[in-house]
């Protein structure tokens, strides 16, 4: 037998856990020594896309009841395995794209469950198609949830539950709530579009497992009959509270109204509040306990402005906060930030802000993205200071080159990286013309290239015309790329070189990039520095790694 | 939490993690957590930098290297030391089941990784790239002696190298990178396979 199959079985199993699942489940025909070891190995992945091709349902029923059967015998199978021979199961992950019949599927569900948990399980996580996913045929009915077991809740091993729905916890899991608590074990807790019976159930659960560490709640709802309007009879879980857990680090919140955390350990907290279609809803937060927390992230806070007081208030209330990040709120107009543990702030697509004042002398990246133009002062900074802008080329709507030259004091430019992408389609606006040399900033990175030839110079003209860059990069990966950025990174070099004529403007005066000395060219395909543009296009490669290409413009 | 639970619990903490430990003069005395001189701390956890101490391999050839080498990657060999089982003046370290060739290597990376820690990574990778050019024997060699001395960034580094074998490559491929002459599968359970698994293939 070959030395590696020889290998003791628990350096074997390391092994496979390190492979990917698709490269794990090939060694299971690798060999038949190599057979026995992935049949024990402790985690098990199983994906039902492997045994069902959800494409074929639609035309023929039967194929889904064979590969049903196909997919339970398997289950069933390795579960035997490691139940006959007393082995543990360190990780079980089910991913069901579709349920079909869901009595059968639930059915079995429960016999696997109690079975694994017998198995001692660590990691358990069930992901199944939540409503509007997948459902090809009247066979799934939207309001069958799956009963979770009581082994599971009761499953002193388990460390990590990821449960994503539609999935249903009952009370009658907790009518036993004396004084031995389950889940000591559990440290990640994960939910995603998971039904209570009530609220009750939610203090429950958590009380359950008081050592927990990651905490994550998203779109999680509560039986409610009176709901006439949901179908699914249920309405979003209103109010979260988490209360004396000391070891939680991490939490993730997302569709819920009120949350209330007392924890004194908090590191992390990501806060998404849905966009509720019809209802003006506020969000109500309080982390007031959670003094060291370290990372904040708010999304969608859209309905009630975050005001400049809450910010004043924010740093007084985490002094060690050290990474704030706001994506897609409004805000009111002028927001003030002052703090000196701040190293990164983020502000991503949100509105209304049209004053940004930044005092924070420790900051190491600020990113800004979205459709606005604030004027952006930073009333304290340190040279490690890196300043990202994304733009969306809208340039219709959005002065690039006031947005820039507003951007006080004017040495963070040079500090300043421009990060473009391009919409699929605009209509051509007014060409600028080039007056004067527009301000310097560090970088500016292309992820895309536009989609037709015509709207090559355009584009560059009016970027060009807003900022004088160092450096040009491009940055694409050939497999989530269609367009094909060649012709684009070729234009930019004959533009750049002068050899592709510009707009002059009415002075006759030349555009800045024509007293540049010299454009060098480097990528990550190549090494050294390219002399000839033709040879880096000769090399471009087929793979499917993240590429680039720069070029570092000399005056 | 009992006596044994905190020795075995010390026992599984990383060399860096003792290395912390004993910046808050917390030695881990028959068990029990001791408040201790701090210089006591350090001399005895990470032993003095030029005390060497011996290994034997199983040809009984014997290596003399320093002790805080040893100590800050194999498990192994730290609770020997700390077990005070080793006696300085006269034991070796009997490792019967690594030979001199394999001994030497490790030796070899263990010695590097504790005076070069400060390098940067890319200069770290490459010296580890170059490290592991050896033939397939040699890798298993290497990696059963890092399991038997629980060594754990020699053992990752090796498990890496071997998923990259695997990974991304048909079977035929794999069976040929790894000498596995024989499978073991009837035709028929081979060609079973083939049918279930085609893009294996």
């Amino acid at each position: 037998m070959d030395r590696l199959s020889g290998l003791p079985k628990t350096i074997l199993h390391d092994i496979l856990a390190k492979l990917p699942n698709e490269d794990a489940v090939k060694t299971s025909v690798l060999s038949k020594a190599w057979r026995e070891t992935w049949s024990t190995f402790p985690r098990l992945h199983i994906c039902s896309s492997y045994f069902i091709n959800v494409h074929d349902l639609s035309t023929a029923n039967s194929v889904w009841h064979c590969s049903k059967d196909i997919l339970a015998d398997y289950v069933m199978k390795r579960l035997l395995r490691f139940h006959e021979q007393g082995l543990i199961i360190k990780e079980f992950r089910l991913c069901m794209d579709y349920i079909g019949d869901f009595n059968y599927m639930s059915c079995h569900l429960d016999i696997w469950m109690k079975m694994i948990c017998e198995c001692g399980i660590k990691g358990l996580e069930l992901h199944f198609p939540a409503d509007g996913d997948f459902f090809p045929t009247s066979e799934y009915c939207p309001d069958k949830w799956y009963n979770l077991p009581l082994c599971v809740t009761e499953a002193k091993s388990l460390t990590e539950l990821n449960l994503k729905g539609p999935i249903r916890i009952c009370r009658a899991l907790f009518l036993n709530h004396s004084s031995t608590i389950k889940l000591n074990s559990l440290r990640m807790l994960c939910l995603c579009s998971v039904l209570f019976e009530d609220e009750g159930v939610i203090k429950h659960l958590l009380s359950s497992c008081p050592l927990i560490e990651h905490f994550a709640m998203e779109d999680c709802c509560v039986y409610n009959p009176l709901s006439r309007e949901n179908p699914l009879l249920s309405s979003p879980v209103k109010s979260l509270s988490l209360r004396g857990l000391q070891k939680l680090k991490r939490v993730y919140v997302s569709g819920i109204q009120e949350v209330y955390i007392d924890a004194p350990n908090l590191k992390s907290f990501y806060y998404v509040h849905c966009d509720f279609d019809d209802m003006d809803v506020p969000w109500k937060l309080n982390l007031d306990s959670c003094i060291n927390l370290r990372w904040l992230r708010l999304c969608s806070m859209k309905n009630t402005a975050i005001a400049h007081k809450w910010f004043l208030e924010l740093f007084d209330k985490f002094p060690y906060l050290e990474t704030l990040q706001i994506h897609r709120c409004s805000m009111s107009e002028r927001i003030n930030i002052s703090s000196s543990q701040l190293k990164f702030l983020d502000f991503l697509w949100c509105s209304n802000l049209k004053e940004l004042n930044i005092d924070a002398p420790n900051l190491l990246s600020c990113d800004f993205r979205g459709n606005d133009t604030p004027v952006i002062t930073f009333l304290s900074s340190s040279n490690k200071l890196k300043v990202n802008v994304f733009t969306d080329m809208d340039f219709q709507h959005y002065n690039l080159r006031e947005f820039i030259q507003n951007i006080k004091p004017h040495q963070v430019l040079t500090s300043l990286s421009l990060f473009v992408d391009f919409p699929l389609d605009i209509e051509l606006g007014v060409l600028q013309s080039v007056s004067s040399t527009p301000p310097h900033i560090r970088h500016l990175e292309f992820r895309r290239a536009p989609n037709r030839e015509a709207l090559y110079f355009p584009y560059l003209n009016w970027l060009l015309s807003s900022c004088c860059p160092e450096t040009i990069s491009f940055l694409w990966q050939s497999s989530s790329y269609y367009i094909d950025i060649r012709p684009f990174i070729v234009f930019i070099y004959e533009m750049l070189m002068g050899r592709i004529g510009c707009c002059r403007s009415d002075h006759g005066n030349k555009c800045w990039w024509y007293a540049l000395k010299n454009v060098k060219v480097t990528c990550s395909f190549i090494t050294g520095d390219i002399v000839n543009i033709k040879t880096m296009l000769d090399a471009w490669p087929d793979s499917d790694a993240e590429e680039n290409v720069r070029f570092i413009l000399e005056l | 939490m009992e006596l044994l639970c905190i020795r075995q619990w010390i026992s599984g903490l990383l060399p860096t993690v003792k290395k912390w430990l004993s910046a808050w003069c917390i030695k881990p005395v028959g068990g029990a957590l001791v408040r201790q001189e701090p210089e006591y701390i350090l001399l005895a956890l990470m032993g003095s930098p030029l005390k060497k101490i011996m290994l034997c391999s199983s040809e009984k050839e014997i290596f003399s290297v320093e002790e805080q080498v040893m100590v800050q990657h194999s498990v192994i060999i730290n609770n020997m030391i700390e077990d005070g089982s080793y006696n300085h003046e006269e034991s070796k370290i009997p490792l019967d089941c690594v030979d001199s060739k394999t001994l030497k290597k490790v030796i070899d990376y263990c010695t590097h990784h504790t005076h070069h820690h400060n390098d940067n990574q890319e200069d770290l990778e490459a010296w580890d790239a170059q490290f592991l050019n050896v033939d397939s024997n040699g890798l298993y060699d290497l990696l059963m002696a890092a399991n038997y001395l629980e060594i754990r960034n020699l053992l990752d580094l090796i498990y890496g190298t071997i998923k990259n074998m695997i990974k991304g490559k048909k079977i035929d491929e794999i069976r040929r990178i790894f000498n596995i002459k024989d499978h073991g599968f009837t035709p028929e359970e081979e060609e079973q396979n083939r049918k279930e698994y085609p893009h294996f293939y």
